[in-house]
């Protein structure tokens, strides 16, 4: 029992000496039944009126998969090299910086792409699902995509390189996308407060274009996301990276 | 211009003063070593002239290349072994592991680069197979193929043999001095005193964030107090009793107690003396050559004290 109730206490200990462990504990508790919680009320009546529920909800979901593969990608494998211990030696190297950051994240990209190809093909398949979009506003709205989900991804790294573990910081960034872009339900349905954030967030206009919205303005809202989120990611991670090397903090984890 | 200078090189963090004015240079060919106890500073040293940590005064740089302003070009030049076996991706074959690397290092013809290094190393028939079945001892080798992809005129290996077995020590340390051989300048950390007697041209003895001693092995031990050591086996030894210098446990409850002397043959008589009169029994008493080790030992105590 004693082992037992050690191992418990060791856990806790490690857990909260990252700082970003009280966000978990505070705010997904309630972040993770909000979704649901809207998705019923617009089934009980307050949404929008998509004549196919189905293909609004993969869609959503589809998108949702893709970008939540992605964009953690870029953090995700720096923390993976500092745990490992091959930081250092990739970063002693003279390529550059962001190479290194973005090449896990290109792979992870290609592949989050071919598993919505998948998911989309075998909805048809087994649910009947109409994708709402034509392909070329798909590949349109995901090209769109790809340097906002960069740039989110080079800000997570960021915070990887500054305060390593960063799991809850992550989880609070998923699911403010998940909540308040209208994955499930429409935004429509959100308090306003929650529209507002959803309407920060470059997900909702991919999420509105895909499913019949004007996708000419959400792409050019999409344009003006990639620029601000990839220089934010940058010069973020550029700051971080600086300040970690003169602390003496690259390989640490 | 040497391959590698360092010059009132100096590291704080916060209040700590990790790195304190540290100046010295490596030739080309010579094998350098940096010496020191735990918390000495050379981790903090080698980090810097990697360009993995900024300093906060002072200047080193590789191949004329200052690492902290021409940093890209200061890695083109230097091929670095850091944190050992860790340093590679255990799921990727060795092959693969180079391929990778190589890539990194802009390498022309990264392929047959990658098979000449790993036959070099004596990896080739292993090539192929995920580095999670290597020993330690391949995976060192495999730490130091990768730092030669890029043909670098620097190498710096941080303990490149911690961990491994006899043999493959020997193995590694025959590599490192026909590189050094090929005129390669390597920058070697080591804890351990022999290799480093053995491998290094110069060593530079590190304490307390300064450089407490910098020459040849050779000249080092001539330096010390005396020309000679006492060495004393004795069983029954505490750490109470009033004898010199420290006792290291050799087995079988049995202890080695290494007294520097300018006159053994005067020294040796009054230490069994003393250590009879204090309940320890002499095994075994003789005058030895000194060893890099009985240098480290008083420099880094002085230099701890200081």
């Amino acid at each position: 029992m004693s082992a037992l109730l050690a191992g418990a206490r060791r856990l806790i200990l490690t857990r909260f000496r990252y700082s970003d462990a009280w966000f978990f504990y505070l705010l997904w508790p309630v972040m993770f039944p909000a979704a649901y919680l809207f998705t019923a009320g617009a089934l009980a009546g307050g949404g929008q009126g998509f004549p196919d529920y189905r293909a609004y909800i993969v869609s959503g979901t589809l998108l949702w998969m893709w970008v939540n593969l992605t964009c953690w990608s870029t953090g995700g494998a720096l923390r993976q090299e500092q745990t490992g211990g091959t930081l250092e030696t990739n970063w002693a190297s003279p390529a550059p910086r962001w190479a290194l950051l973005c090449g896990p994240a290109v792979a992870d990209i290609g592949l989050g792409l071919v598993a919505m190809a998948i998911g989309a093909a075998e909805s048809t398949l087994l649910f009947h699902v109409r994708w709402p979009a034509s392909w070329a506003v798909t590949a349109a709205v995901l090209a769109a995509s790809v340097p906002w989900v960069l740039g989110v991804g080079l800000c997570l790294a960021a915070l990887v390189f500054w305060a390593k573990d960063v799991a809850s910081m992550v989880n609070l960034v998923r699911g403010l996308f998940m909540v308040a872009c209208g994955i499930t339900c429409p935004v429509a349905v959100l308090p306003g407060w929650l529209q507002a954030v959803g309407s920060a967030l470059p997900m909702t206009y991919a999420l509105d274009a895909i499913r019949g919205g004007p996708w000419g303005a959400d792409l050019a809202r999409l344009l003006a996301f990639d620029l601000g989120l990839l220089a934010l990611g940058a010069i973020l991670f550029a700051a971080v990276e600086r300040s970690v090397r003169r602390r003496g903090a690259v390989g640490v984890y | 211009m040497h391959p590698v200078e360092v010059s009132e090189l100096t590291k704080r963090f916060g209040e700590r003063l990790a790195v304190d004015r540290v100046s010295f240079h490596a030739a080309q060919g010579e094998v350098f070593g940096l010496l020191g106890p735990n918390g000495a500073g050379k981790s903090t040293t080698v980090r810097m002239l990697c360009g993995l940590l900024l300093p906060t005064t002072g200047v080193a740089s590789i191949s004329g290349h200052d690492v902290a302003r021409h940093a890209v070009a200061a890695r083109h030049c230097l091929g670095a072994v850091l944190g050992g076996e860790r340093s590679l991706y255990w799921k990727l074959t060795g092959r693969e592991n180079l391929l990778y690397f190589a890539a990194l290092y802009g390498v022309a013809a990264p392929r047959r680069r990658a098979a000449d290094v790993l036959e070099r190393m004596g990896l080739g028939d292993r090539a192929d197979e995920l580095v999670e079945r290597y020993s330690t001892g391949m995976k060192q080798r495999l730490a130091l193929a990768r730092c030669l992809l890029a043909e670098p005129a620097v190498l710096l290996l941080d303990e490149p043999t911690a961990g491994l077995d006899p043999v493959s020590a020997r193995l590694l340390r025959q590599e490192v001095r026909s590189l050094a051989a090929e005129g390669r300048t390597v920058l070697l950390t080591t804890h351990y005193m022999e290799e480093a007697d053995e491998l290094c041209d110069r060593v530079a003895f590190i304490a307390g964030g300064r450089i407490v001693a910098l020459d040849s092995p050779a000249v080092l031990k001539r330096r010390l107090g005396g020309e000679s050591i006492c060495r004393l086996e004795v069983a029954g030894w505490r750490p109470d009793l009033p004898l010199p210098g420290e006792a290291v446990a050799i087995g079988d409850g049995r202890w080695e107690l290494r007294v520097p002397a300018a006159d053994p043959a005067a020294e040796l008589p009054r230490l069994v003396d003393a250590a009879s009169r204090a309940g320890a029994t002499v095994l075994r008493c003789e005058a030895v050559e000194p060893t890099l080790e009985d240098v480290f030992l008083v420099l880094a105590g002085q230099g701890l004290r200081g």
